[in-house]
């Protein structure tokens, strides 16, 4: 029998089922800004746009999509012939592609509303949030967005392989190392987050030094990748 | 294991007496492919090993024969042989516990010999 | 397309459990192979070690040669079938066997398509409304159609009806002639499936007992019935297994082969010889050891 990679294969696979999971999640989503958008009227307020509105739901739901990832596909392909190695590979390229694709629809989905606001007056916030501000350029807010959802992914993969395999009290130890995670992370993008969850720790602006967030940034996605993959190296699975 | 085999015999004699058996009376001729190994595994729920020990008897013996990648035939000549070994054993396996049972219970020669002209399918 | 295992002194330790001890045993290729042991023996760990599940602590567990652990090649010749927790399978059956289609070289539909039928299988409902039997059941067609050089049934049957096992026994049968490849089966129901071991690999608290074909297996014993006397005379000295009586005469399993000689000379006193079932010697062999 020739050995074949199967690494891309699996990356297919995985990222293809995570994918229909977005689509209902964004199904679900732009229908929730839709009612927002009837509720704010009324009000005769306005609503953030799209891109900005789903920001934070996407990284939550990244965060799960990792946490059921590691759960559902550790045993199921092992059992099927596939190497740690392999589905570990598959993994990262596979959310690479989704963290790409849960970034791309958000802007055309924005890009969408943009025009209709164009004919008919839409209550969207056009005013950019703080987090990504479009005006700074679209490129780099899908950018930082697409570094975000991928960075939640790994985190949500990290917590669901510690549960995974060392139990549910080890696993809660994850849970801790997770927060810590997703507050560097903020910190890096100058979310206001950290400092509201560690006080003694000094807010820096994220538009001070762009590239030492991107290079912090990097650098927590490099560690996180190579603690998965040095606990699910020779991980059992579990029958 | 099936109700068909006892245990007062070694399985894989029972096993070759049923082949036997169908090829003495007819019901597989001469030419005719016989079971498969797997066949009477599956069948009669006995252990491969057992099943090609009494098959393989029968090819050592020429009663059965392989032909490569089809089964196992029955030979030419088969039934003759098999009736000729049939018959010799006849007064080993019958005649002599007849006569030891006779012996037992007092009935004499010639008592037997009344007994079995009397007894409904003897005669011939 | 069949695969030979190799164990070399394998030991696998949970903490201070030692739940496998120096195993060292060669599974040829294209046979089946009947892997028995009693109740937390350790035959599901033993197996899991094949399917590279987990690694043994000490020693080395090879396909053909090659470690298994890791090594995606020999990894995608073993197949591992157990009994699966089904009850949040929302699937239907269909979409299930896409993946063993996608992910097994040698995956035959046609196959699974007719085991479905022959098993009855539901399509059209989610696995997890399935019968217990039925969710068994799919495991064997996946296990089958799989085609894998090295397929492990590990208590594959749980919860399936007779008509249903006999099913499964057939089609292992019917399909080694043709497509032969290395069966494990493990199981306690030894007197029902021992009719399709080629070997037989017996271990207990997580130690090798016995690895031989099924034929010396079966030459290691024997029942001796006869008169009482003439019996107990016969067996002095040997190991008994088991004995019953019923007025005179009496029953006796034996333990140990019986030359050619002793069996004439039985068979001169009138006692009757015969076998002894693979499920007595296993009773016997594990309650020893005990």
């Amino acid at each position: 029998m020739k050995s074949v990679k199967l690494y891309p294969k699996v990356a297919f696979d995985l990222f293809y089922e995570q994918f229909k999971w977005a689509i209902w999640f964004f199904s679900f989503l732009i229908a929730g800004h839709i009612i927002g958008m009837i509720i704010v009227a009324r009000n005769d307020t306005s609503i953030q746009q799209f891109f900005v509105f789903s920001s934070q739901s996407v990284a939550i739901f990244m965060l799960v999509c990792g946490i059921i990832a590691a759960y559902a596909f550790m045993g199921y392909y092992v059992q099927h012939g596939i190497t740690r190695k392999d589905l570990y590979v598959g993994t990262v390229i596979s959310t690479l592609a989704l963290a790409l694709a849960v970034t791309l629809v958000p802007l055309a989905v924005n890009v969408i509303e943009h025009l209709i606001s164009n004919l008919a007056a839409l209550p969207i916030d056009t005013d950019a949030a703080p987090l990504y501000d479009p005006a700074s350029g679209w490129f780099s807010a899908a950018g930082i967005f697409f570094l975000n959802a991928f960075t939640y992914h790994l985190i949500g993969w990290l917590i669901g392989v510690g549960y995974y395999r060392f139990g549910w009290v080890i696993g809660f130890g994850f849970v801790g190392i997770a927060i810590a995670a997703l507050s560097l992370n903020g910190y890096f993008w100058g979310d206001g987050g950290l400092s509201s969850v560690i006080p003694w720790v000094p807010e820096i602006p994220a538009d001070a030094s762009p590239f030492l967030a991107l290079a912090g940034s990097l650098l927590l996605i490099a560690v996180l990748l190579v603690s998965t993959r040095m606990l699910t190296k020779r991980i059992s699975i579990k029958m | 294991m099936s109700k068909v085999f006892d245990s007062s015999k070694p399985i894989f004699m029972q096993v070759r007496e049923l082949i036997e058996d169908q090829i003495v009376n007819d019901q597989l001729k001469e030419g005719d492919q016989a079971p498969s190994t797997n066949q009477l595994v599956s069948f009669y729920k006995i252990n491969h090993a057992t099943v090609s020990k009494g098959i393989n008897q029968l090819v050592e013996e020429g009663i059965l024969f392989k032909r490569r990648g089809i089964g196992m035939f029955v030979a030419e000549g088969a039934k003759e042989t098999l009736m000729g070994q049939r018959k010799e054993a006849f007064v080993d396996n019958y005649v002599k516990s007849l006569m030891q049972e006779a012996n037992k219970l007092g009935i004499t020669q010639s008592e037997v010999i009344e007994l079995i002209k009397n007894t409904k399918g003897s005669e011939f | 397309m069949a695969a030979k295992i190799n164990l070399n002194d394998v030991t696998l330790r949970f903490g201070k459990f030692e739940a496998l001890k120096d195993i060292s045993l060669t599974l040829e290729a294209g046979k089946i192979h009947g892997l028995i042991g009693r109740n937390g023996a350790g035959k599901t760990t033993l197996l899991s070690l094949l399917a590279a599940f987990r690694e043994p602590t000490q020693g080395h567990v090879e396909i053909d040669g090659e470690a298994v652990f890791e090594n995606p090649e020999k990894m995608q010749q073993v197949g591992f079938i157990y009994e699966k927790n089904y009850a949040d399978e929302y699937q239907k059956i269909p979409a299930m066997l896409e993946f063993p289609e996608s992910y097994r070289p040698n995956y035959d539909k046609a196959y699974a398509d007719y085991l479905l039928k022959r098993f009855n299988l539901p399509l059209d409902k989610p696995i997890y409304k399935l019968s217990k039997g039925m969710q068994s059941a799919l495991n064997v067609v996946i296990g089958l159609a799989s085609r894998t050089p090295i397929t492990i049934f590990d208590e594959a049957y749980i919860g399936m009806d007779a008509p249903a096992r006999e099913i499964f026994y057939q089609e292992i049968l019917a399909d080694q002639a043709k497509h032969p490849r290395t069966f494990i089966l493990s199981t306690h129901l030894v007197s029902e499936m021992d009719y399709l071991f080629d070997n037989v690999v017996i271990i207990d608290h997580g130690r090798l007992l016995m690895n031989e074909d099924y034929e010396t297996i079966s030459a290691q014993g024997a029942s001796i019935t006869g008169a009482a006397d003439q019996v107990d005379a016969f067996v002095s000295g040997m190991k008994l297994l088991n004995e019953q009586k019923l007025g005179g005469t009496k029953s006796v399993m034996v333990y140990g082969t019986l030359s050619e000689q002793r069996q004439l000379a039985a068979r001169q006193q009138g006692l009757e010889i015969g076998p002894v079932s693979l499920q007595d010697l296993f009773i016997h062999l594990t309650e020893e050891a005990r």
